[in-house]
């Protein structure tokens, strides 16, 4: 079993949990998040802006317990930063010599960036994984890091996703899937195996994907944590049929599309908002027929978030 | 059945795209022959750049592989995992796997990155976005096209975004997730293809050679870009008997580190413990190690690194060290699944692959690479080095299946 103890997120509501749970529902003036550091890179780098939401990310969630070599990271990303790609052609095909790019931004070329960043900055040398998984790239990490823990991998795996938002990814976003306001930020949790010192907010009971409908996966996760439908208190994600729950109780984030960060931002609402014991069901879905989901059971009392 | 047969990892399939070969058959010919996949560019134009060599994969026709996709749908990343999928399952019963759940993890360093050349192309000329272009640019297509092209769909499908050692991280979730009962098979892998401003980044770094790659060589300069896919079947022993399948080869372990210390630079104590952690989680001495098969890229930095922490791990007088890179350029997230391959052909066929275009072993390096021809070898256990930009360091250990 694991276990989540502790999280963040950063949003156009602003850095911070407690930004996040006031912001929840309602939809920010400014699209993007306020404030947010620009910290420089390691090693002399310009960071992009995914990278530095990353670090904002974490700021306010790593204790001794995240560095070393058995605590490991996995961040969910949907391509990195898209910006930072565009601009390295860009820069390709005008400038004087084709290959006369920002050496400062390579780094931000690839999508490990900002998780092999947020390593250097906290000094986490345990397992460092990027996941591409689109809107459930998320969900998809907290199936990934679970496994760290059950393969002793790692004793904590911090794990989530970002998104940055830039007019690079709203140009090709609203190509690919019409126009329709985007957002950005991320969100962070701690997982560990059960047993630790440190207070429990909420089990992991079952993570799931699957190449097919929102239903199908939900069904999934279902059985294997032995539910039924009637069990589940709250349903973030596009899927019917749970008649009996009260689904939706918990409020979108009012963020627009912020792709990979989407999954995340919904277990932190779950995380924020759940009530003690109560179950809820995640899910992602995307026009690539993807499904990404998560089962939590928060727990029984709260204590504070740390 | 020994009970550790549902916790032992075997490789049942194997499909590659590769500069030197497409195809297991054609791949081990290009290995032992000493190949070189180095051509002058042909995907992007390289009119200006310093140089134009990189390791395309010429002539590669999707369709004489794809049954289920249309090739004009996908990218070419996608293109060439689908293709090597689907060789890697040529001796499957596809019903088999559609019966189970499974998962597929492919690796990437840049993803659809042609379609991201070509959108921005189209962005500075003023041109629309082509909108399945656009669709492509999210990465982890690659491994739903897998799927698609598959038939599955009970499976967790995603891609490792860790850069240039993500094969080989793929490949590790693999086996843990086989290991632990997340999985029944495992399709695992990475994929990548040439393209111009990865060529245009590395070439800003000083880190391309203009001719040819020569890992461990003291006139060494850098690397070639290149291209394709490596993708394995997984399964566990007990899945594999039960079937009858074919046994290539077993993967004994692997070992993830983070070096947290530079952007680009490789670490010698990060890759020391990830080689360390891969040994121990392989259950493996080093003296049981008959070759590695290095990261290798052929700069300066990263081969003096890794030669220097192969001797903190394996004492002065360790296995020989092969650059497949010299044959394959660097193939970004595919080089290690690619690599994976060629260390299982390695083993089923009895010889050490060749690093090519070597002249003279750099005294800092001081290891045998193998020089320009392969070596006849029998082969019990070998060892697949992938490190990557931001100190992500991936290594998987393989060993003979029966030894």
């Amino acid at each position: 079993m694991t276990v989540i103890t502790g999280w963040s997120a950063v949003s156009a509501h602003g850095r911070g949990r407690a930004a996040f749970l006031a912001g929840l529902g309602s939809t920010p003036a400014d699209p993007l998040v306020p404030d947010v550091p620009a910290t420089p890179g390691q090693g002399g780098v310009r960071l992009d802006r995914a990278s530095l939401l990353a670090l904002a990310a974490l700021e306010e969630l790593v204790a001794d317990v995240d560095t070393g070599d058995r605590a490991g990271l996995v961040l969910g990303t949907t391509s990195g930063s898209l910006h930072t790609e565009m601009e390295h052609m860009r820069s390709s095909l005008t400038e004087k010599r084709p290959h006369h790019l920002d050496p400062k931004t390579i780094p931000s070329g690839t999508m490990n960036c900002a998780a092999a960043q947020c390593a250097m900055r906290y000094g986490v040398t345990g397992p460092n994984t990027t996941l591409a998984g689109g809107t459930g790239a998320a969900l998809h990490a907290l199936g990934y890091a679970a496994r760290l823990l059950v393969a002793d991998r790692a004793d904590t795996v911090l794990v989530g996703a970002v998104e940055e938002s830039t007019p690079s990814r709203t140009a090709v976003e609203h190509a690919a899937h019409g126009v329709r306001p985007l957002g950005e930020g991320g969100a962070v949790v701690r997982l560990e195996r059960a047993g630790g010192p440190r207070p429990v907010l909420a089990e992991v009971l079952a993570t799931h994907g699957v190449l097919g409908p929102p239903e199908t996966c939900a069904t999934a996760l279902l059985r294997r944590a032995g539910l039924d439908r009637s069990d589940v208190w709250a349903v973030l994600g596009p899927v019917e049929g749970f008649p009996d729950a009260v689904t939706r109780r918990l409020p979108e984030p009012g963020l627009g599309d912020t792709g990979a960060a989407s999954g995340a931002f919904a277990l932190a609402t779950a995380l924020g908002r759940g009530e003690p014991g109560e179950h809820v069901l995640v899910l992602a879905h995307d026009a690539d027929g993807t499904t990404a989901g998560a089962l939590l059971r928060l727990a029984d009392s709260t204590g504070e978030a740390q | 059945m020994p009970a550790d047969d549902a916790r032992r990892v075997v490789v049942t399939g194997m499909g590659v795209v590769s500069s030197i070969g497409v195809g297991s058959a054609d791949f081990t010919a290009g290995l032992r022959a000493g190949r070189s996949g180095a051509g002058p560019a042909t995907a992007f134009d390289a009119t200006g750049f310093p140089s134009d060599v990189v390791c395309e994969v010429a002539d590669f026709t999707p369709s004489r592989w794809l049954r289920a996709l249309d090739p004009a749908d996908l990218g070419r990343a996608a293109q060439f995992a689908a293709a090597a999928a689907r060789m890697a399952v040529a001796d499957t019963d596809l019903a088999v796997l559609r019966d189970r759940r499974g998962l597929v993890s492919i690796g990437t360093t840049n993803g659809e990155s042609q379609d991201v050349d070509a959108l921005t192309t189209a962005e500075v000329r003023g041109r629309p976005l082509d909108p399945v272009a656009a669709r492509r640019v999210s990465s982890r297509g690659i491994a739903t096209s897998v799927a698609t092209e598959l038939g599955l769909s009970d499976v967790d499908a995603y891609v490792i975004g860790t850069a240039c050692s993500a094969g080989n991280y793929a490949i590790g979730d693999g086996v843990d997730a086989l290991r632990h009962g997340h999985a029944e098979y495992a399709v695992v892998g990475g994929a990548d293809a040439i393209s111009r401003k990865t060529f245009a980044a590395f070439h800003r770094l000083g880190l391309i050679a203009k001719d040819a790659c020569r890992p461990f060589d003291r006139g060494r300069k850098g690397i070639l870009t290149g291209e394709g896919a490596g993708v394995l079947l997984l399964e566990t022993l007990a899945s594999a008997r039960a079937r009858g399948a074919r046994i290539h080869a077993e993967v004994l372990g692997y070992g993830l580190t983070c070096d947290a210390d530079h952007p680009v630079s490789p670490s010698r104590s990060g890759i020391a413990r990830c080689m360390r952690s891969a040994l121990d989680d392989a259950g493996v001495k080093p003296e049981e190690v008959g070759f590695v098969s290095a990261h290798g890229t052929g700069t300066k930095l990263n081969d003096r690194t890794e030669c220097e922490a192969l001797r903190d791990v394996y004492g002065d007088a360790p296995p020989p060290l092969v650059g497949l890179k010299s044959m394959l350029g660097h193939a970004m997230g595919a080089a290690s699944a690619i690599a994976a391959i060629a260390c299982c052909l390695a083993l089923t066929e009895g010889f050490i692959p060749p690093t090519i275009n070597h002249r003279e072993t750099d005294p800092a390096c001081e290891v045998d690479c193998v020089p320009n021809r392969a070596r006849v070898a029998e082969l019990d256990v070998v060892q697949n080095n992938g490190f990557a930009f931001g100190g992500d360091n991936a290594v998987v250990l393989f060993g003979r299946y029966g030894r």
